[in-house]
């Protein structure tokens, strides 16, 4: 029995000395896929952060069609950055974080409780890059679970729905007018005046 | 020697700012060559090649609304790209 613990302990000395010698020697970062055992901790480590007595809540808060436009707004001006109008999350900031950025829309996360995913919008998720959006009030509750609504409307959300979420992302005056300069020369438009873009260039 | 270190310093600088900027350049302009792993988009500076990948989405216009597929892709078109924090393809625009 000793002899099989004390070679456990080698194993696992060993592995972490080799995980030791691998991050100093080639550091690492967050291009990298987590492992599946950093994904197993930090999904338990979300499901322990729920508070017990909202783990298996419903949402308090109606559904109507006022509710989901409220939230759908306010989604694409608080969320969509790194989830994406469509919750997908392949933003350029949400496809980059480390975890990536949930897919809102996918059954693991529908399968959360309401209480679960109103939690996560709350308080966030420590080591990612979830923040927590609540302060303790009764409009910041509200207005989460209002979410907790969108969030499980994202499988049927519709074009129409996404293309009014565009006009509500939060873009600057410059990126606004980059993004009409794009569309012009899409469409074959040959006087943008946004240069260098009309006869075809690289610009930030 | 003092002057040699500072010049020195000063284009290791410049030369993390170029790198640190080019991932985040738009490439437009219409598309020389495509194929599963990277697109040649034609500029007036010259051709540009993109990495594509697996996480690169295709779009039609300028926005994310309306998704696009890779199949789409043809030579002559125009095309915008916006090149990801590792350089590769994160959207591909086509009209």
């Amino acid at each position: 029995m000793r002899k099989a613990i004390a070679g456990v302990l080698l194993i696992l000395v060993l592995i972490g000395m080799f995980m030791a010698v691998r991050t100093l020697r080639y550091g690492f970062s967050a291009h990298d896929e987590p492992t599946a055992i950093e994904a197993v901790a930090a999904r338990s480590m979300r499901h322990l952060a729920v508070p017990s007595d909202l783990r298996g809540m419903k949402n308090p808060v109606a559904l109507t069609p006022e509710v989901l436009a409220e939230a759908r707004a306010h989604f694409a001006d608080h969320c969509a950055n790194c989830h994406g109008n469509d919750g997908r999350g392949k933003t350029e900031m949400g496809a980059h974080l480390y975890p990536r950025a949930t897919d809102l829309a996918r059954s693991e996360t529908q399968s959360l409780s309401d209480g679960e995913l109103f939690a996560t919008i709350e308080n966030g998720v420590r080591l990612s890059g979830m923040p927590g959006f609540g302060n303790g009030t009764a409009s910041s509750g509200y207005a989460s679970w209002t979410l907790v609504h969108f969030i499980r409307h994202l499988p049927q959300i519709t074009p129409d729905e996404l293309k009014e979420m565009e006009s509500l992302n939060p873009v600057s005056p410059a990126e606004r007018k980059e993004e009409q300069d794009e569309e012009l020369f899409l469409q074959g438009d040959e006087t943008t005046t946004a240069a260098p873009l009309p006869h075809g260039s690289a610009h930030h | 020697m003092k002057r040699r270190l500072l010049l020195l310093s000063l284009t290791a600088l410049l030369t993390i700012n170029v790198f640190a900027h080019a991932g985040h350049k738009h490439v437009a302009g219409t598309i020389a060559a495509f194929s599963a792993t990277e697109i040649v988009v034609k500029t007036d500076a010259g051709n540009t090649t993109v990495p594509l990948s697996a996480s690169t989405r295709y779009y039609h216009g300028s926005g994310t609304s309306h998704e696009a597929k890779p199949e789409e892709l043809r030579s002559g078109m125009r095309v915008v790209v916006h090149p990801g924090a590792n350089g590769r393809a994160a959207e591909v625009h086509i009209p």
